[in-house]
């Protein structure tokens, strides 16, 4: 399978997924660990992808969303965006409301 | 290593009307500030993109992370 189908698989499978570097316990970098501290603040469950450990799909991402940085934050299989969105959405309350929407 | 300078003329070549401030503690992180008319009607995840592509590969790359904040300058 190759990686951008991979990363397909994540981004379909899952409804909010999060692409990171390190794990959600033990983030490895500041601004995925802001996304990470976010999303535990708003009790929502979300799969991690720990580029870290998967060279390929941390470049991959990057192909597959035209987005040059990691954390990357998907919801309802769309991508949201990085840290600095991820904040604003979350400080304007724009964010609980896409959460909310795929929930349902 | 890149600097401040060359990041703006970046942005400023692909967005003529842009006006850039940008910071650096350490010159791998950045933070910019960018107003711009091509903002306009654009959402923000897609202002963001127009603000990476400008800068290109650099992103990621030399520059570790940049924080972006857009603003919309209507004409």
């Amino acid at each position: 399978m190759s990686v951008l189908s991979r990363i397909e698989t994540y981004v379909g499978d899952h409804e909010v997924v999060l692409f990171m570097k390190g794990t959600a316990d033990f983030p490895q970098c500041g601004f995925s660990g802001k996304v990470v501290k976010i999303l535990k603040d708003l009790s929502v469950d979300f799969f991690v992808v720990n580029v870290l450990d998967d060279e390929e799909v941390r470049e991959g991402v990057k192909v597959f969303s035209n987005w040059p940085t990691i954390p990357q934050l998907y919801v309802g299989g769309e991508l949201v965006g990085g840290c600095d969105i991820v904040v604003d959405l979350f400080e304007s309350g724009e964010l609980q409301k896409m959460l909310t929407a795929t929930a349902s | 290593m890149i600097d401040q300078k060359e990041i703006i003329t970046k942005i400023q070549k692909s967005m003529p009307t842009s006006k850039v401030e940008i910071e650096s503690e350490d010159g791998v992180h950045f933070f910019a500030n960018i107003w711009a008319e091509e903002f306009a009607g654009i959402p923000m995840l897609a202002q963001h993109r127009m603000v990476y592509d400008a800068i290109g590969a650099a992103v990621g790359r030399e520059i570790h992370a940049l924080s972006i904040k857009t603003h919309v300058v209507i004409k």
